[in-house]
């Protein structure tokens, strides 16, 4: 692989971190952008994953794919970045949803329908893996062993998690 | 891709509701040119990070190298020399404080028992290098026999008379 045998000169690590940027950087904000749904955030998160990327690409293995590797280190970023926020918060969920809509509402970078908007708030009721499996199979398209191995749960435990997700979301929005 | 089709009739199974909204816009927009924006900036960012080059690949280094600089060589190689002088400082020492008897001449030899004989064991006389070194002095029959005349002269009879 052309990126991973650049980074690992060091001559030659900025021009393969370059192309990393290029190749990964929109999935893994995407990826980032869905769980603390604010684009201010995504940028600041994103911006702590790459920087820790670089620092640490030379210890990656190759042992499993570059952007399951990537992705593990955005999640972990990800999520340690939400528990730190929810915990200065530390409001109920249901008034956390009510915040999220103000603030959907006022994000000049959120221009969803109202049914975008309620499926968003439906995101947020659910568990933190189940909400993990569900925005990795439904926005991004990631088959099961994939995400296996990204959050280190078994295929079977995956399938049922995201079973559960898809029913509760659509009765969270049609109930509204 | 297979895949992708697998993940689409799973959730037409699942809720063609929510399959229905995946085709809609998610309402998530970005500001213009981000992508150029955040690449530029993680680059300004990681030229200022020290690169893993010196602490973690390492270099070959000449076999030289690694001799000049391995403590066990050089203290083997003191150890070495410590011994090597030790060794010789010994050899070109005299094993004794006495003096060497190749350097006595038999005369001297002679003069030193004579004044010494009664400090020497009767034995010693009767033992094959003295016998050999008076052989050596070539001393003269004629002389031999005019000091054993002598000798004969000054024992009194009973004396003779016991040695025979």
């Amino acid at each position: 692989m052309q990126i991973l045998s650049l980074v690992r000169d060091p001559t030659r690590i900025e021009e393969g971190f370059r192309l990393l940027l290029q190749q990964y950087q929109e999935r893994l904000y995407w990826h980032i952008r869905r769980l603390v749904i604010q684009h201010d955030d995504a940028n600041d998160v994103l911006q702590n994953v790459l920087i820790k990327v670089y620092r640490n690409i030379h210890n990656f293995k190759g042992q499993a794919q570059l952007y399951t590797w990537l992705y593990r280190i955005a999640t972990n970023e990800t999520l340690t970045f939400l528990k730190k926020k929810n915990k200065k918060s530390a409001i109920s969920l249901e008034q956390e949803i009510i915040n999220l809509a103000d603030t959907l509402k006022a994000d000049e970078y959120f221009d969803g329908s109202e049914v975008q908007l309620k499926l968003q708030q439906a995101i947020l009721t659910l568990p933190e893996k189940q909400k993990l499996i569900f925005l990795m199979r439904y926005f991004e398209g990631l088959p099961y062993q994939e995400i296996s191995t990204i959050l280190d749960t078994s295929v079977g435990g995956l399938k049922a998690s995201y079973h559960h997700a898809v029913k509760k979301i659509e009765m969270f929005i049609k109930e509204i | 891709m297979k895949y992708k089709k697998e993940i689409q009739d799973e959730l037409d199974e699942l809720s063609p509701f929510l399959s229905e909204l995946k085709q809609k816009k998610t309402g998530m927009e970005l500001p213009e040119h981000y992508f150029d924006f955040l690449t530029a900036s993680v680059m300004e960012q990681v030229v200022l990070i020290p690169k893993p080059s010196s602490s973690v690949l390492p270099t070959a280094k000449p076999v030289w190298y690694a001799f000049l600089f391995n403590k066990h060589i050089w203290s083997g190689l003191a150890m070495t020399l410590l011994l090597l002088v030790t060794i010789l400082f010994f050899r070109n020492q005299p094993i004794s404080d006495e003096p060497a008897f190749a350097e006595i001449s038999s005369e001297e030899a002679v003069i030193y028992i004579a004044a010494h004989l009664e400090d020497f064991e009767p034995a010693l006389f009767t033992e094959g290098d003295f016998i050999e070194e008076i052989e050596a002095t070539k001393i003269d029959d004629a002389e031999v026999d005019l000091y054993l005349e002598e000798i004969i002269e000054d024992l009194d009879i009973e004396t003779l008379e016991e040695l025979f």
